[in-house]
């Protein structure tokens, strides 16, 4: 055995051992019990082979849940990201600003989705939530509304309320990469005649390229992973309509008991992220050396 | 090239305010624009201090006066009424001492482990090194809820049900993912030379580890703290899972939860025990937020 093979031993050995017994066993345990009819009472644990799948992709709450996955992965995609980098941008313009507005800023970021979901739970609800009252002051009370108990709003609020605080993390990544870019670069552009759209375009954002790929893996996995805002929120209501799926997965454990069900739609969950970031590392190693 | 772009950007992150570039349009069109640009900054200061005032205040009014003039109203005396009634009540100073006695161990043990692992990697590259770490950073893309049944058997055969060794264990672990990532390019960017030097004076490998290479990584290990910390102690999601059966081992913010759905309307008690749950967290980010970006960015940046 080479010395530093048994070096690379005594290093890892420990924390890999601790990373098997909590990680990788657990995950094969899983999907294992994906293959089950397991249910929390323990009566059966009898093997019924993809059924569970079969199950999770014809039942119509899980079909929903993955929706309402995809379309909050795909707007938070879009939406935060898009936000963070116009803030940024001002930011950038008005230096004087920055600094303060950037310690300012690292509250939202630093403080609990429950925290958060409290918050914005007051902005709101009816009565003296601040939307209602605001909407009151200007005399629009015809549009006021129980924001997070209507059917065809609460999704939406719980949206914007994650995407207030991922916008704050999106923004501060893409104010590092903008300082990054030398001035003499976009000066150059514009003395070759490029205007403001076009140094954006051809300029700035190929070489924010690598950020974006960040904030994009970063959201990608905060919003296919949201369960705590949620939770803390609606819990899933009204009539499951703000149900993602690690919500879904909560509720089939802990309220149907259907252990092998539950873990069925989890590794789904880990399929769709192994996915997501493949194709986002995909993109951003085909951008990254290329001007 | 994706990895000196990082590190740049992540050193120029802290010295913001030198760099504007200065463009050639003319001076009137620049005011105009800059003014518009104020005007759309103070809309988004707005936007955040808003909701941070309004816990902030409603936090300082007693629950009677919320109760009477609603969550928002800009009027009312200010009390530490609803601090001091929360500090007292013997749960809060119990669900903190909790959370912390989560955090640390976990923030120590997963910042080890991950360094250790990063390390081996970078320096050792042992046989099978590249699937090792495939599997570690695969990590971060487990769904907790992957975890929850399997973990919950575990846990129960081992009699650790209700009590903090569950969070102990799996944010120590799951936070080798990160933290391996984030310690191999660390140590995969320090030259060899420098290793082989030491070995030569004499030193051993594990010698060198220590002597040589911990000191330089004090940014990185600051970086990773500083992530791991904030995300150990605003997690809810185990605590809720596994120690829901008792008061006395929950964490704050599980405390929070269960206060929230204990007294609904009691806002002022609600808003100052979120206020005591969140100023570890924003006293951590203001000591060390430049290296919190520098984190993120090469952790997720340089594979």
């Amino acid at each position: 055995m080479r010395p530093t093979t048994r070096w690379a031993i005594l290093f890892m050995g420990p924390p890999i051992l601790l990373f098997t017994a909590i990680v990788v066993v657990p995950t094969a345990m899983a999907l294992r019990l994906s293959f089950t009819d397991a249910n929390i009472l323990g009566q059966t644990s009898q093997w019924i082979g993809f059924d569970n799948f079969v199950e999770a992709f014809t039942n119509e709450h899980v079909r929903k849940s993955i929706r309402i996955t995809l379309v909050w992965t795909l707007f938070g995609a879009l939406l935060p990201p898009a936000l963070g980098l116009g803030i940024a941008m001002m930011l950038q313009a008005n230096t004087r600003f920055a600094a303060i507005m950037k310690s300012a800023l690292f509250v939202p970021i630093s403080i609990s989705l429950v925290v958060v979901g409290q918050v914005w739970i007051w902005i709101y609800q009816p009565g003296d939530g601040l939307i209602n009252q605001m909407l009151g002051m200007v005399g629009l009370e015809s549009l006021e509304e129980a924001w997070l108990a209507n059917r065809s709003t609460a999704l939406w609020a719980v949206f914007i309320a994650w995407a207030w605080q991922q916008a704050v993390l999106a923004m501060i990544l893409y104010l590092a990469g903008l300082t990054s870019i030398p001035g003499e670069l976009v000066e150059a552009a514009r003395v070759d005649g490029a205007g403001q759209f076009q140094v954006f375009r051809r300029v700035i954002m190929p070489l924010l390229r690598p950020i974006t790929t960040v904030v994009l893996s970063l959201i990608a996995i905060n919003s296919l992973r949201n369960f705590d805002l949620v939770f803390a929120m609606t819990q899933g209501g009204p009539v499951r309509e703000t149900e993602t799926m690690p919500m879904l997965v909560w509720r089939i454990l802990f309220r149907q008991h259907e252990q092998g069900l539950a873990s069925a739609v989890s590794l789904i969950l880990f399929a769709m992220t192994l996915v997501v970031i493949g194709g986002l590392t995909w993109w951003g190693r085909r951008g990254s050396y290329v001007d | 090239m994706s990895t000196s772009t990082a590190s740049l950007a992540a050193d120029r992150a802290d010295s913001t305010g030198s760099t504007a570039p200065e463009h050639g349009a003319g001076r009137r069109g620049r005011t105009l624009r800059r003014r518009a640009g104020m005007v759309l900054i103070a809309v988004f200061v707005a936007l955040y201090l808003v909701p941070v005032a309004g816990v902030l205040a409603t936090s300082l009014k007693t629950n009677a006066e919320i109760a009477e003039r609603g969550i928002w109203a800009l009027t009312g005396k200010l009390t530490l009424a609803n601090y001091l009634d929360v500090w007292s009540t013997a749960n809060t100073v119990r669900y903190l001492i909790n959370s912390f006695q989560v955090a640390i161990p976990a923030v120590v043990v997963s910042i080890a482990g991950g360094t250790l692992i990063g390390y081996a990697l970078a320096k050792f590259r042992p046989r099978g090194g590249t699937a090792i770490q495939l599997v570690i950073v695969s990590g971060l893309f487990v769904p907790p809820q992957v975890l929850l049944v399997p973990l919950f058997t575990m846990f129960r055969s081992f009699d650790l049900l209700n009590t903090l060794w569950p969070m102990i264990l799996i944010h120590s672990a799951v936070g080798f993912s990160v933290c391996t990532l984030v310690m191999r390019n660390f140590f995969e960017q320090i030259p060899d030379s420098l290793r082989y030097a030491a070995l030569i004076d004499g030193a051993s490998e594990g010698e060198v580890f220590w002597r040589v290479m911990l000191p330089l990584a004090r940014p990185a290990l600051a970086a990773l703290a500083t992530l791991q910390f904030t995300f150990i102690w605003n997690d809810f999601l185990y605590p809720l899972v596994f120690t829901s059966a008792r008061d006395d081992v929950a964490t704050i913010m599980l405390g929070l939860l269960n206060v929230k759905g204990q007294f609904t309307v009691a806002y002022g008690t609600q808003a100052s025990l979120a206020v005591i749950a969140s100023i570890p967290t924003v006293v951590i980010f203001f000591v060390f937020q430049k290296h919190f970006v520098r984190g993120l960015l090469s952790g997720a940046l340089k594979e």
